[in-house]
This record gives structure tokens, C-alpha cells and sequence, in this order.
């Protein structure tokens, strides 16, 4: 086992303080880029400089109505993040399962090769190739002692179907690995999991073709037509609102005495509330993160190390998770760079739904013409995604033994 | 190298699908000005009549109609050019200018690399709808070149980054390395070796952010905050739907929706196609495909056979064949396949074009794949014999020659290729000879300006010719604003109404009103319009009951009411203190219901009374040629405690809507009563047609369900409610048409001052009638030659 480097720590500090001096820098541009935009690039009272100079007692100057901007902002911060984190979170498990499911399931992962062809060849060894991210080709077999395969029986509308969705291959694969096993070719086990892989396959196919359309699918558009089918015409949601007009105003102290009192209550009606606007915002980033796992998975499935582990008996679930962990940096750098597509898409629902969130904020500033606000809210943002760009790079890298064993990053 | 990515490419169906169907999209977009029945641009090119039309099966109206009366089918045949254009072009300026900064980072580095990486993660953090609403209250909007570019400078980060990479990687790479052996350097190693590696990933970025982008665009019409004013694009058509829905006018939201969803995911779907193909180590062809494609085969196959008399049993290939040598299995299985070979045969391809009669070969070595046509490419096999070794031939040739990426499988369809080409312009021809045909022949309904103004006689039951003329004019002078204007409007207003809150308040334009005997514009751009239907003039299409009868209802009116003419004119002003336009002039001063006015002259010879302190524009008159006006249009807004402050609008009582009065809240459903025809028919009933009563849905609109008031009564009964708090208003009359109730001259006169000024306006020569209604209920002014005195004096009467 070689050994890990004395200076491991070291090598992270230094990497962290570069990391964090480059954020730094980062940051102070995109202020000064925003206060040009916000002043305009006017001289003298409202110049830049001193948006900057004021930005820094965190006074970001007086909206259209002239109350504070910051007192706005603070006040919508909760509403935001409660959505976010919602969203974030459905994505999340939806995401990651599908993904995996994904993987799991995807024909052009290696998974079924190394299945089908290292138990059936055995006398070949193929290798991952990260270059061209399949495994090598296998060699052309030298022939099967009976020549010829049965032929397939004339295909009815039923094969049709099943034979577009891969049942034909789930079946033969198993049947191929069995037989290295030692066991006899055909038996109902064997088309009970055929069938069932079947089934998950194309469950999985269209799940994740529905990701897909929802991804594609306009923002504002998905929204409304979640609220059109579930909300107005099934009625399980609101259709919109933070609160209930019946209770007290969000955030309000009587809303909080409220919560205090009857949490069922308004917890509930916060809930139902919120599911809507984070489906919706979940939905919107759902296909590219389960792309991001389903194709960061496969590779680290048929690493050496994963064959290994298989090999000395750990089961393939176990093996999955294992081998989603060195998936992370590239999942979590892949959702840290989302989060600029994500405002916008936060700007949309909240419009939609009348969440009194930032993006609500953001709207109305913009309609009122309020520089102001919108520089502040521009400005805030920035700084999320600087500091969530810092924060995930600095995990990655913590995830990445390479940089405590040599000190530098992929 | 092209030939081969397009192989690729058109082996993936859903990238195929997704390129045909983009095809058709651009393709509609770009024939626009030939098959839309409309211009939606043309303020006069729809007729406002037909707003809310349901879909129906006539080319103009096929996929219905939007809130303002224009045809749904031309919003979307026209917006596609801008949204897409926006779309497209922002992805493609992104990736050309990213490419070129990455590679130049990564090509000069030294302190560039640096530099250019702060850049990026500078212009990676700001959202560009953001920066976007910055800029736009700004600049006061957001015309497309500002869109393009705030997209591109927040996009190229993406692909200057994938550039970077690649180049990163193939600097590294044996083949470089090669090639810097054999002396090839600078800007040659660069774009001959380095740069091509960045394509697939660039170019994949590019169509996935165009989908994006167009949706982001259309986004952003969609808040309101996007394009200017009366540009037509999909999410200016989108504008509203939200709405619509609700009251039951799903054709709007759903063809538009589809339109845009269609074409953002026509583009993701073309962008992983170009990415797999692009990308070398991708298989050609996804195995479900080969699956089909053998069972396609095979049943052709099947029916050939049957159709030559040539019984074939099951045709199949064992597979094992086709792992080895094609030679020993064509001998192994020469019956089975060679019969149904000579079954299938016209013979058609040159034999000697090895690539070619590989196109025609369908050849999988999926090892489980039983079935594989190696018979099914017609033609080849007109003999067994003679054509096996050509068959050889192509077997091995390519293998070696272009090293098929993989072992998987390489099909082709030449045969099939051209016929979804033909089936698309066929079916592009098709629709463009209908629209033609279907414009030429008068079949879409969009008044042109000589068919709006003439006709007076049959007019004025339907519209008012004259008022709808000072409304079409003045929008199209506000749509001639410079867009600096946007968001002003409505500023003393403050943002959505607190009660609005947890609905959906949505926007359009500028919209035309045409009431009996007027027209009105009005401003959406600045008015929270909840009334789902967004016209109710005279519109014999709008369902009368389910009018109002939604959650959201209430402001609607209210607000529309009163921004009709002030929205219009609190848009023109800035356009006239500027100087921006010569046809708009400030003239001078006037005082409308006591408060100081400016008076602004149109073009076009029209007037508006711009109230001095907030911008609301109180008066508007069309002038005829000596300046004395025929039309006019009169908001007073008094009544409302219309000091035009923010919060009247914002009512603190939890569940309270409307504004606030005395303590109360106001349901500002009624205030529809306060539309000119409704009191009209109030203040004279004998005066009135029968039956444009019944078709008004504002009278309609007003309906209780509990009582069920008879017109007049309706009226008053409102009027009462609101105990003179409506803010009125107009009543114009139109010479020359049936509304004209002008009675001998000479015997009209004002009824009452009661210190209001008078507006005199009503000279001899012209007969307009004024009915004047101050909200406070005091005073009711009549400068008329039209109606009787007695009339006037009940009006008068009862008024007070």
C-alpha cells in the first residue's frame, strides 16, 4: 500500500488558501462589475466606487418605495431558501436514485458487457479504456461448436414491443451467465428476472424520458401546466401563495405565534404550498443530474478496484454505492455549475406561484425599474455561486485522494 | 469526416426526429410572411373583435385566438423568427467567442490563462436573467442585440471552459505530439489538431443552449421584462395564457406552450444527437434500434419472399456467422438468405462502390442478435454466386479502410433516407399553398385599415368607427415609443396588488378596446389584468357568464378601467419630454375634474390630458381636422380617492380585495359598471339599441345572480353601491351612424355647472355629446347637443 505523503496536509492547505485567494479575486471583480452595472458608470455622488464603499457596511442603498433594500431582501431570504431547499432536496433523491437506476439499467453501460462476456469468454480479459470509454473490443469468437444459434421465432406484436425495450438481451444475457455458472440454459428464474429486468428497464427508460421532456420543456410552461392538472383540475394543491389568506402573513410575527401554537396547522399548509413550486424547480434541473450520475457511475463500476471489491464478495448494491463516492466531485461540481441556469428558473416559479421569495423580489424590482434591489439581489447571487464554487471545489478536491497523496488536483 | 458524423448522426432516430422536426419549426418561422394569416405587428392586421376566438377549422383561426384578437397561429408563425434568432444566435455567438478565448488561454497562457479563468468564473456567477433585469430598468428594455448579448456574455464561459479542456488534453496527446514531430507548429497545430478535438463538446453545448436560451427568452416575455413591447415572439405570445387558462381559453397556453416546448426540445434532443455523433468512441447505433431495424428487415423480408412465391421459413442468419468470417457463413447459410436475396431483388447499386454497397448492407455483430439481414439489402444479390465475392470484398474492405468504430453495427437506410425529406416538403409545400391560397382568398379575417374605416353605417353597433380609429392610432404611436418607457407606468401603482399576491397577475401589451361607440387603448404593459377575459367591449365571442366569475377577477376591470388611457399616456410621456418624436408635442395646460393637466397633441390629431402629478392621463380626444374634438374618451379617477397613491390598491385586511374605502373593502367587481356602454344604457336608456344591450357582456358582466337587476337597474344599482365612487368616463357619439342621437341643433345646452368647470369644448358644428360624471356624485355635466333637455336634467337629478 503506498504510503500516503507526510505533507498531505500541507498540500491541502495550500490548495485550499490558492483556491480561497482565487475566490477572492473572483469576487472582488464581479462587485466591481456589478456596481459599474448598478451606477452606470457615472462619476462623481453615485459612482461606483461608492456602491462598493457602501456595499461594504452592507448598505445597498434604498429601493423605489425607499425602505431599505437589505430589510427587503432579508425578508424574502426565507421563502427562497425554503423553496431551493425543497427543490434541492427532491432533486436530490430523485436524481441520485435515478441516476443510479439509470446506470444501472443503460445499455451502453459496461455493466452487461462485463456480465455477459468476461463469464462467458472467460479466456479474455478486457479492459476499461478510458480513452475511448468502452472496453476494449472483444476478439471475434472462433466459432461455437454447434455453428448455429436456434433461430428466433417469427416475432409477434408482443416480441415487438418487448424486443424494443431489451428484454431479448437482458434474457440472453442471463442465460449466457448461467450457463457459466454451470447451470442448465433455460428455467422459469431465468425469465422471471428477465421479465423483471425487463419491466425496469423500461420503467426506468421513461422515467427518465420524462426527465427529459421536462427539462426541455419551458420553465414557466411545466409550472403551469402543473398547476393547470394538479392543482386546478385534481385539486390536490394550492395553486399558489406562500400562506393561506386565512392565516397571517408569511414571516409575520403572528404567523410565527401561529406556528408556535397550531405547527400542524400551518406546517401543512406550508407544505402544500411548497410542493408545487419545488416539484416545478426540481423537475426543471432533474434530466442533466441524472445524466451527471448516470454517466459519472458506470466508469468507476467497472474500475479495477470495483472488480476487485466484486470479486472479494462485496454485492453489487454495496458496490454502487461505493463507487458513487468517487462519482462525487464530478456530481457536485456538475450541480454547483447549475446554479446560475437555476435564478432564472427561480424568478419563473416564484412569478408563477406568487412565492414572496427573491425572484419575486427580483420581478417586481424589475418592473418598478428599482436598480437598487436588483443590483443587491445580483450582487447576493454572485456571491452564492462564488462561495458554493469555492465550497464544492474544496470538497471535491478533500474527496479526491490524489491531492493528499501528490498535492495537486485532476 | 463529415460524411461519417452525419452517418452517425442520422443513425440516431430520436436526433433525426429532433432535426426534421427543427427543420419544419424554421421553416414555418421563415415562410411566416407567406402562410400567417396575420401580422400580429400591425396593430391593424387582427380584428380585436375576436379575441378569446376558440380554435376552430378555418385557417385563421385554427389554433384559436389570443385576448386581443390575434390569431394564435400567426403569433407563433411570427414569434419563432424572433425567439429563435435569440436563441440560436446567442448559443452560437456564445460558442464562437468562447472557443476562441479558451483556446486563446490555453494556447498563449502565460498570464492570459489566469486572467481568463477570473473572467469566466466572474461571468459564470452573475444569471443572466438578472443582469438582464438590471440592464433592462436600466435601459429601459430590453431590445433583442441587448438580450443576444447578455446571453452570450454569460454563455461563452461554458464553452470556452470545454475548449480549454480538450485543447488541454490533446496538447498532451500522442497524436500531437506526432505531429509537433513532424514540424507542424503555431497556428496550423493549433486548428488542424487541437481545435477539432474541441468541436464535439462545443458543438453539443451550443444546440443544448439554444434550447436554453429560447426557453430563457421566452421566459422572460413571459414575465413581461423581456423584449419590447410589440415584438411578436413566443413568449410575448405566452403572455397572459397563464390566465386565460383559468377562465377556460386553454388553446392560447397550449399551442404556444407546445410550439416552445417542441422546439427547445427538438434542439436538446439534436444537441446529445451531435454530440454522440460527434464523439468517436460512441456506438453508431443504439442497440434498440438495431432490434427494430432487424424486425423491419425481417418482415420486409417475409413479404418479399411471399410476394415472389419464394417460401423462406424463418430467413435467419445464425449468429454465429457473422462473428467470423462473412465468407464461411455465406457459405454456411447461402440457401436460407440467398433465397430470400433473390426474392427481394431489384438490382440498382454499382457494384464496385465498396462504401456504397456497404450502405446497403445491414450487418450487426451483436452477438446475441439472431436475425440479421444480410439478404435484406436488395439488389446485391441477383445471383449467389457472382455476388459473393463482392460481398467479401465489402466485408473486408471496411474494416480495414475505415475502421468502423466499433463492432457493433453499421446500417444504413438509402433507400429510406429521402422519403421523410419529401414527406416535410411536401407537407411544408402543402401548407404554404393553403395559407397562401387561404390569404388570397379573403379567408383570414384581419380588418385591413380601409375595411376598419369604411362601412361607417353597419359600424357603430359593432364598434365605434371613429374611436376605434383614435385607438388604433394611439397604439400604434405607443408602440412606436421608444421602449424606455416600459415599467413606468406603473410605478405610482407600486407592483401586484398585495391581495393579487397569491394569484397569477398577467400581462400582455397594448391593448384595443372597442366598446360601443369607442375604442380605447390601453396599456397592459402596465396594468395587472385578472379578468381572464381580457376584452369584454363588445365581443359577441365571450362567454357572458363565465366573465367574471373568476378568483382574480376583481382588479381587472378596475385597473384596466382606469389605465386604459393612462398607461397609454404615462408611456408617451417620456417620449415627448424628450423630444424623441416630432409627432408628439406638449401644447399646453388644461385642467380635467380640477386637477392640472398637460395637454399633449398626437399624431394623428388626437389630445390627451396628462394629469400633472401622476401621469395618468385623464382625457383623451381625437380632434378632427379644425381641431375640435369627435371623440373623447374622459377618466376621471376623483372618485376613487384617486389621489393615485400605491397603497389604495393594497388592501391590509387578510383576505381583503379590492381597494380599501372608509374602512371597507371595496369589491371592485362593479366598477365594470362604470364602462361606457353600461351607463350609457343607464343615463339613456331610449337612446340605446336593443340589441347591443343584450350582446355587451359588460352588461353582462355585472349580472347578479341573486337579483338579477333589469339593465338600467343594474346600473344604478351599482352606481349606488359604489355611492358615487365610480370614476367615469366617457360617451361619445359618432356622426353618421346609428349611435348618432343628436337632436336638432341649437337646443342643447349644459344642465348644471355646479362649480365644475365646464369643458366647452362643444362648439357649433360638431356634435359630440359629453356626459360628464364626477365621482363624488355631485355633479353631473352635460355638454351636449344630443340628448334631450329633460334627460339630462333627470340624469342631473338623480346623479346628485
Amino acid at each position: 500500500v503506498e504510503r500516503v505523503g507526510v505533507d498531505a496536509p500541507l498540500a491541502v492547505l495550500s490548495y485550499v488558501t490558492r483556491r480561497c485567494g482565487q475566490a477572492l479575486l473572483t469576487f472582488g471583480l464581479f462587485a466591481v462589475a456589478v456596481a459599474i452595472l448598478v451606477t452606470g458608470g457615472a462619476r462623481g455622488g453615485g459612482s461606483a466606487l461608492d456602491w462598493l464603499a457602501a456595499a461594504a457596511r452592507l448598505d445597498f442603498g434604498r429601493a423605489s418605495d425607499n425602505s431599505p433594500v437589505i430589510v427587503a431582501i432579508v425578508a424574502a431570504l426565507p421563502a427562497t431558501a425554503l423553496l431551493v431547499l425543497a427543490a434541492t432536496l427532491i432533486g436530490l433523491v430523485a436524481g441520485y436514485g435515478g441516476g443510479l437506476l439509470l446506470a444501472l439499467t443503460d445499455d451502453s453501460s459496461p455493466r452487461r458487457h462485463r456480465d455477459t462476456e468476461d463469464v462467458s469468454s472467460s479466456s479474455t480479459v478486457r479492459a476499461w479504456s478510458v480513452k475511448s470509454r468502452s472496453f476494449s473490443p472483444p476478439p471475434p469468437p472462433q466459432g461455437e461448436p454447434g455453428g448455429m444459434a436456434p433461430p428466433r421465432p417469427p416475432p409477434t406484436r408482443g416480441a415487438w414491443r418487448s424486443t424494443r425495450t431489451d428484454p431479448a438481451n437482458n434474457a440472453q444475457a442471463l442465460t449466457v451467465r448461467e450457463r457459466g455458472r454451470g447451470v442448465r440454459a433455460f428455467s422459469w428464474y431465468t425469465v422471471v428476472r428477465a421479465l423483471a429486468m425487463a419491466a425496469e428497464y423500461t420503467v426506468v427508460r421513461a422515467l427518465a424520458m420524462a426527465a427529459d421532456v421536462c427539462q426541455g420543456v419551458p420553465v414557466f410552461w411545466l409550472g403551469g401546466v402543473l398547476v393547470v392538472v394538479l392543482s386546478v383540475e385534481l385539486g390536490l394543491f394550492p395553486p399558489g401563495g406562500i400562506a393561506d389568506p386565512a392565516l397571517p402573513a408569511f414571516g409575520t410575527v403572528s404567523y410565527l405565534d401561529l406556528l408556535r401554537a397550531r405547527p400542524a396547522l400551518v406546517l401543512g399548509d406550508l407544505l402544500g404550498r411548497l410542493a408545487l413550486p419545488a416539484l416545478t424547480l426540481a423537475l426543471a434541473g432533474l434530466a442533466t443530474r441524472l445524466r451527471l450520475v448516470s454517466t459519472a457511475l458506470p466508469p468507476e463500476l467497472c474500475a479495477p478496484y470495483a472488480r476487485v471489491a466484486r470479486a472479494t464478495g462485496l454485492s453489487r448494491r454495496r458496490l454502487v454505492w461505493r463507487a458513487a463516492r468517487p462519482a462525487l466531485p464530478v456530481i457536485m461540481s456538475g450541480a454547483v455549475g447549475n446554479l446560475a441556469p437555476l435564478a432564472g428558473a427561480v424568478v419563473l416559479v416564484e412569478y408563477l406561484f406568487g412565492w414572496p421569495g427573491l425572484g419575486l423580489l427580483a420581478y417586481h424590482a424589475a418592473r418598478a425599474g428599482d436598480t437598487a434591489t436588483l443590483g443587491t439581489l445580483l450582487f447576493l447571487f454572485g456571491f452564492i455561486v462564488i462561495v458554493a464554487g469555492l465550497v464544492g471545489d474544496i470538497a471535491a478536491a478533500w474527496a479526491d485522494p490524489r491531492l493528499r497523496s501528490h498535492g495537486t488536483t485532476p | 469526416m463529415s460524411a461519417d458524423v452525419w452517418r452517425r448522426f442520422r443513425a440516431r432516430r430520436g436526433a433525426v426526429a429532433a432535426l426534421y422536426t427543427l427543420a419544419v419549426i424554421v421553416a414555418l418561422s421563415l415562410l411566416a410572411p407567406l402562410i400567417a394569416p396575420q401580422d400580429p405587428s400591425d396593430p391593424l392586421g387582427f380584428d380585436p373583435l375576436a379575441a378569446n376566438h376558440p380554435p376552430t377549422l378555418s385557417w385563421t383561426y385554427l389554433f384559436g385566438a389570443d385576448g386581443r384578437g390575434r390569431d394564435v397561429l400567426s403569433l407563433l408563425l411570427w414569434g419563432g423568427r424572433t425567439t429563435l434568432s435569440i436563441g440560436v444566435g446567442a448559443a452560437i455567438l456564445a460558442a464562437l467567442v468562447g472557443a476562441g478565448l479558451g483556446a486563446l488561454a490555453c494556447w498563449r497562457g502565460g498570464v492570459f490563462d489566469p486572467l481568463l479563468s477570473r473572467l469566466m468564473d466572474v461571468c459564470g456567477a452573475a444569471p443572466p436573467l438578472l443582469v438582464l433585469f438590471l440592464l433592462a430598468s436600466r435601459l429601459g428594455g430590453a431590445p433583442a442585440p441587448v438580450m443576444l448579448a447578455v446571453f452570450a456574455l454569460g454563455g461563452w464561459v461554458a464553452p470556452a471552459r470545454l475548449t480549454r479542456t480538450a485543447i488541454r488534453a490533446g496538447l498532451a496527446a500522442p497524436y500531437v505530439e506526432a505531429a509537433r514531430a513532424m514540424g507542424v507548429t503555431g497556428s496550423r497545430l493549433l486548428f488542424v489538431y487541437l481545435l477539432p478535438a474541441a468541436l464535439p463538446p462545443v458543438a453539443a453545448w451550443t444546440a443544448a443552449a439554444a434550447s436554453a436560451y429560447v426557453a430563457l427568452e421566452a421566459g422572460l416575455d413571459f414575465l413581461g421584462l423581456g423584449l419590447p413591447a410589440g415584438t411578436t415572439s413566443w413568449g410575448t405570445a405566452l403572455a397572459g395564457a397563464q390566465a386565460a387558462v383559468s377562465a377556460g381559453n386553454w388553446w392560447w397556453m397550449t399551442f404556444g406552450g407546445i410550439a416552445l416546448a417542441v422546439s427547445t426540445l427538438a434542439l436538446a434532443g439534436g444537441a446529445r444527437g451531435v454530440a454522440d455523433a460527434l464523439d468517436p468512441t460512441m456506438p453508431v447505433m443504439s442497440r434498440a434500434r438495431v432490434h427494430t431495424a432487424g424486425l423491419v428487415n425481417y418482415w420486409i423480408r417475409r413479404r418479399r419472399a411471399r410476394d415472389a412465391g419464394v417460401s423462406t421459413g424463418t430467413a435467419a442468419v445464425p449468429a454465429a456467422c457473422l462473428h467470423g468470417h462473412m465468407p464461411r457463413c455465406a457459405e454456411a447459410c447461402r440457401p436460407r438468405w440467398c433465397a430470400a436475396g433473390t426474392a427481394a431483388v431489384p438490382v440498382d447499386t454499382s457494384p464496385d462502390d465498396n462504401s456504397r454497397a456497404l450502405g446497403h448492407t445491414a450487418i450487426t455483430s451483436v452477438r446475441d442478435e439472431s436475425i440479421v439481414d444480410v439478404g435484406g439489402f436488395p439488389g446485391t444479390l441477383p445471383a449467389a454466386d457472382a455476388a459473393m465475392p463482392r460481398l467479401r470484398a465489402v466485408w473486408d474492405a471496411p474494416r480495414k479502410a475505415t475502421a468502423l468504430p466499433s463492432d457493433r453495427t453499421m446500417l444504413s437506410w438509402r433507400g429510406r433516407r429521402t422519403r421523410p425529406i419529401a414527406a416535410i416538403g411536401a407537407a411544408l409545400l402543402l401548407v404554404t399553398v393553403i395559407g397562401v391560397a387561404a390569404r388570397s382568398h379573403g379567408m383570414s379575417h384581419a380588418p385591413r385599415p380601409a375595411a376598419l374605416l369604411s362601412n361607417a353605417a353597419a359600424y357603430p353597433t359593432q364598434r365605434g368607427q371613429q374611436a376605434a380609429y383614435i385607438a388604433t392610432a394611439t397604439y400604434a404611436m405607443v408602440e412606436g415609443v421608444d421602449s424606455s418607457t416600459r415599467g413606468l407606468p406603473w410605478a405610482a401603482y407600486g407592483s401586484c396588488p398585495a391581495p393579487l399576491m397569491g394569484k397569477r397577475c398577467a400581462r400582455a401589451d397594448v391593448q384595443l378596446w372597442f366598446g360601443a361607440g369607442q375604442g380605447r387603448a390601453q396599456s397592459e404593459g402596465s396594468t395587472y389584468i385578472c379578468t381572464p377575459r381580457l376584452t369584454w367591449g363588445l365581443n359577441p365571442m365571450a362567454g357572458l357568464a363565465t366573465t367574471v366569475r373568476t378568483p382574480c377577477g376583481p382588479l381587472g376591470p378596475a385597473m384596466a378601467g382606469l389605465g386604459a388611457t393612462a398607461g397609454v399616456a404615462q408611456r408617451l410621456l417620456p417620449a415627448i419630454t424628450r423630444g424623441a418624436r416630432a409627432s408628439v408635442r406638449l401644447t399646453g395646460q388644461d385642467n380635467v375634474a380640477g386637477r392640472p393637466c398637460w395637454t399633449i397633441a398626437l399624431s394623428g390629431g388626437g389630445q390627451v390630458c396628462v394629469d400633472a402629478a401622476s401621469g395618468l392621463a385623464l382625457r383623451v380626444e381625437r380632434l378632427d381636422r379644425a381641431g375640435r374634438p369627435v371623440a373623447l374618451f374622459l377618466v376621471t379617477g376623483i372618485s376613487y380617492g384617486l389621489d393615485l397613491a400605491p397603497q389604495i390598491f393594497a388592501n391590509p385586511i387578510p383576505g381583503g380585495r379590492g381597494p380599501l374605502v372608509n374602512g371597507l373593502s371595496q369589491p371592485l367587481l362593479d366598477i365594470q359598471s362604470a364602462d361606457d356602454v353600461a351607463l350609457f344604457t343607464a343615463l339613456v336608456p331610449s337612446f340605446i339599441p336593443h340589441g347591443l344591450v343584450a350582446q355587451t357582456p359588460t352588461y353582462d358582466s355585472f349580472y347578479d345572480q341573486t337579483r338579477g337587476y333589469a339593465p338600467q337597474d343594474r346600473v344604478r344599482q351599482a352606481y349606488a353601491d359604489r355611492q358615487g365612487r365610480v370614476a367615469l368616463t366617457l360617451i361619445e357619439t359618432l356622426p353618421d351612424s346609428a349611435w348618432d342621437v343628436t337632436p336638432p341643433r341649437g337646443r342643447a345646452h349644459s344642465v348644471s355647472r355646479q362649480g365644475q368647470r365646464l369643458l366647452e369644448w362643444a362648439r357649433a358644428g360638431s356634435a359630440p355629446a359629453l356626459v360628464r360624471v364626477e365621482g363624488d356624485g355631485t355633479a353631473a355635466l352635460v355638454s351636449s347637443r344630443t340628448l334631450p333637455l329633460r334627460i339630462l336634467e333627470q340624469i342631473a337629478a338623480g346623479l346628485r
